[in-house]
């Protein structure tokens, strides 16, 4: 056995057990670091290594896992993202969350490349690191608070001390639950804030002085200066630097994709009061950054004082989902609505996406009839109406009338409420879809139904296949157009960039995949690999020896297979929880309801022929969804 | 189209042309020698600079349609859009009634009347 040196990395782990207060000081040792990386990789391995397939994911045998990548808190751009794992409660599989701000910079300049919390404390707790120094704390006077609460009160001793913490939806199990960093950032999906719930972990704050050394200082410097300055002078960071993601409404209402009522429609008459213009003009929109980022995407906007719920108030975000959810989802155009909503899931500690998305399928049952009035508590669940969602806000976290069924999510919910509900429960695998359309978008239905924490449009989002991106489209997916005559590749990339063709979107779904693992094992922001890209795989390769002293990292088909090796990893996971292919799919409101209206207008996706050709490129097999053993064998995990 | 007979025109002797003309029924001619009509939107940067969010214009093809908006809006059009070969830049988005528009030939993306035209700057998000 071979300890890693410092190279991008500290070279040890912290092994926190809640049950016994016993805190363990590990090494990182040599082969995690070369078969997986870090980050995403580390989550892979020690999750489906450490927790049992079956496990209660709100018992105390699940674990979570909170990772940095080699890239973070160096001079690297958008390195201050960091990931987080455990069995998620949503879905009963694979669970994985990303965050950006400044902890996970913070934890590894106190020493650690990351933590596993294990076991259940007896009382509420928080886990104070500084250094060396761990410490579990009492958090009795903590318990009840929301998150902005929370971190201040953590913050009043050091101010420059990094927090994370749940708030009262985590700390009642909601399935949902999120756990949230800087205030404002979130490790949104998969249910996280719920498992630190069931745990009774309140927060973890951590502070560190100490230095992440880098293989070869001077010229990793170099690239990371360079790397910088690709991104001040990319024309899509400066739109992002200065709308933020809020950006995309106008692009995907005018391609009808503009997710209206729950999904029913993509093109929203309100639309122009949501979009980014709109909002610089009218809420004083300006951008912050996350640690070492010159990307600045993130969007600071202040409620207007006319805003009956909050006059002039600071809020940051919401990203373009929760401008999605919390307005055109649910028939609302009023920004100042969105700002507050978005302000109480951030301060309740919700996944916006998955919160957004139960309240519009609430509405919907209630719109058609499916429940009453006295089903939901006397609210009057309409579209467009605002007060009632405020109702339901509270009421989901503190599990009140209800609320505590819509706390389950709409898998949980829609079955237990029966009469044809099933129908408007947008989710796969149990987590609610996102602010795509597989039916204008035909990768993205794809992307969905394959994600291995369920419905997610993180993962393997293509982007390049939408709005005309054919050079970077060409560019990426090279492999596609080895051995093929100019027609033949002319042909081929005018299929891949159709939205509407379910061609070739396999392959691109599963090289995005792939590609996206080692992105998040790095860890670099999304923002900077997705749309025509800043950085790609071939950067990464670039990057990485330099940082790390790995050779082996300077070869794309390497990394590559490092990311199919982590994806397939999650996929054992899942297996061992039972996953079947009848997971992999989509409500039939994308796949038999066509779009009613828009460009669209008359598109579904047609799933099978893209899982068909899914299943073949993964190496899995189509009937039992399992991975073929010359698929593992090949990716060195025969023995797993 | 026709609404007489033209060939009386003819053998009345000395019936002018114009005269022939009043039998057609004009308003049918009109598409032929009319462009359609269409709406041009902008959106962040670039409506900021143009000072509106959209326009009405008449052209044939997306390619007129572009020409015209550049002697319209001279150079705070052009120096945004176009690059130093007069084409339009790669990150820019053209997007004719919500689907992309081919832009290896924009002359020969044909416009009808109530076309909307998107004209977006780069954009990103998730």
């Amino acid at each position: 056995m071979t300890f890693f040196k410092n190279n991008g990395y500290q070279g040890k782990f912290l092994r926190i057990n809640l049950s016994t207060g016993k805190v363990y000081r590990e090494f990182l040792q040599d082969f995690l670091v070369k078969d997986y990386i870090g980050g995403d990789g580390f989550l892979a391995y020690f999750l489906y290594k450490e927790l049992k397939g079956g496990i209660d994911p709100l018992g105390p045998d699940n674990k979570i896992i909170i990772s940095t990548g080699p890239l973070t808190g160096t001079s690297w751009p958008t390195s201050g993202r960091f990931v987080m794992g455990a069995k998620s409660p949503l879905t009963g599989f694979w669970g994985e969350s990303n965050s950006g701000g400044f902890f996970g910079a913070e934890l590894k300049f106190a020493g650690w490349d990351f933590l596993i919390i294990e076991g259940k404390a007896k009382e509420p707790s928080y886990i104070e690191i500084f250094n060396d120094e761990v410490k579990i704390k009492s958090a009795k006077n903590l318990w009840g608070k929301d998150t902005r609460e929370t971190t201040l009160e953590l913050q009043k001793s050091d101010p420059e001390a990094q927090v994370l913490c749940i708030g009262i939806a985590g700390e009642n199990k909601v399935r949902y639950a999120c756990v949230i960093s800087n205030l404002y950032r979130a490790f949104g999906r998969s249910g996280m804030g719920a498992v630190w719930g069931s745990k009774n972990l309140k927060a973890i704050v951590v502070r560190g002085n100490k230095k992440i050394t880098v293989n070869n200082p001077e010229k990793f410097f170099e690239i990371s200066k360079k790397a910088h300055r690709r991104i001040i002078e990319d024309p899509r960071a400066r739109q992002m630097f200065r709308y933020g993601t809020n950006l995309l409404v106008s692009a995907k209402q005018a391609i009808g994709e503009f997710i209206t009522r729950n999904h029913s429609e993509g093109v929203f008459e309100g639309a122009d009061k949501l979009s980014a213009e709109y909002l610089e003009e009218n809420f004083k929109g300006r951008p912050r950054a996350c640690f070492g980022c010159s990307n600045a995407c993130k969007e600071v906007y202040t409620s207007s004082s006319e805003n009956p719920w909050m006059k002039n108030t600071t809020v940051e975000g919401p990203e373009y989902e929760g401008t999605a959810f919390f307005g055109s989802n649910i028939g609302v155009d009023d920004f100042d609505f969105v700002l507050y909503a978005t302000d109480l899931c951030n301060r309740y500690g919700y996944d916006q996406i998955s919160c957004g998305a139960v309240i519009s399928f609430i509405i919907e049952c209630y719109e058609k009839g499916i429940v009453n009035s006295n089903d939901v508590d006397g609210l009057n669940l309409k579209w467009g109406e605002k007060e009632p969602v405020i109702q339901l806000l509270h009421k989901i976290a503190r599990r009140e009338g209800i609320g505590d069924l819509l706390a389950e999510g709409t898998k949980i919910a829609a079955k237990k409420i029966g009469r044809g509900a099933e129908k408007y429960a947008l989710h796969v695998k149990g987590q609610e879809i996102s602010g795509q359309d597989g039916r204008t978008h035909r990768s993205v239905a794809l992307t969905h139904a394959v994600g291995a924490r369920g419905a997610d449009h993180l993962r393997s989002l293509v982007t390049v296949d939408q709005l005309g991106y054919k050079e970077a489209a060409a560019q990426r997916y090279k492999k596609l157009f080895e051995g093929k005559t100019k027609k033949e590749k002319e042909k081929i990339l005018n299929e891949l960039c159709n939205p509407y063709s379910e061609n070739y979107k396999a392959f691109a779904v599963k090289h995005t995949e792939d590609i996206f693992c080692i992105r998040d094992s790095l860890i670099v922001c999304w923002y900077t690999c997705g749309w025509p890209p800043i950085f790609w795989i071939d950067d990464f390769a670039e990057v990485l020896p330099y940082a790390t002293g790995e050779e082996k990292f300077g070869s794309t088909d390497e990394l590559l297979k490092i990311g199919e090796r982590i994806h397939n990893i999650k996929r054992l996971f899942n297996l061992r929880e039972g996953l079947t292919p009848a997971d992999d799919t989509l409500p039939e409101r994308f796949t038999k309801e066509p779009m009613p209206s828009g460009p669209g207008q008359g598109q579904v996706a047609n799933l099978e022929i893209m899982l068909d050709e899914y299943y073949k490129l993964r190496g899995w097999d189509r009937k039992t969804g399992k991975i073929k053993q010359e698929t593992l064998k090949r990716l060195g995990l025969e023995n797993v | 189209m026709w609404r007489a007979r033209p060939w009386r025109a003819y053998t009345d002797g000395g019936v002018s042309i114009v005269n022939a003309l009043a039998l057609i029924n004009i308003e049918e001619f009109i598409p032929i020698i009319r462009m359609p009509n269409i709406t041009v939107r902008f959106y962040t940067i670039l409506k900021e600079k143009l000072g509106t969010g959209s326009i009405e214009l008449s052209c044939s093809n997306v390619g007129d349609c572009i020409r015209k908006l550049s002697e319209k809006f001279g150079e705070k059009f052009t120096q945004t859009v176009l690059d130093s070969k007069g084409k339009v830049k790669g990150y820019f988005i053209l997007l004719l009634n919500g689907y992309v528009v081919d832009r290896k030939n924009l002359r020969k993306q044909k416009l009808k009347n109530g076309d909307v035209l998107h004209i977006f700057p780069p954009i990103a998000g998730g």
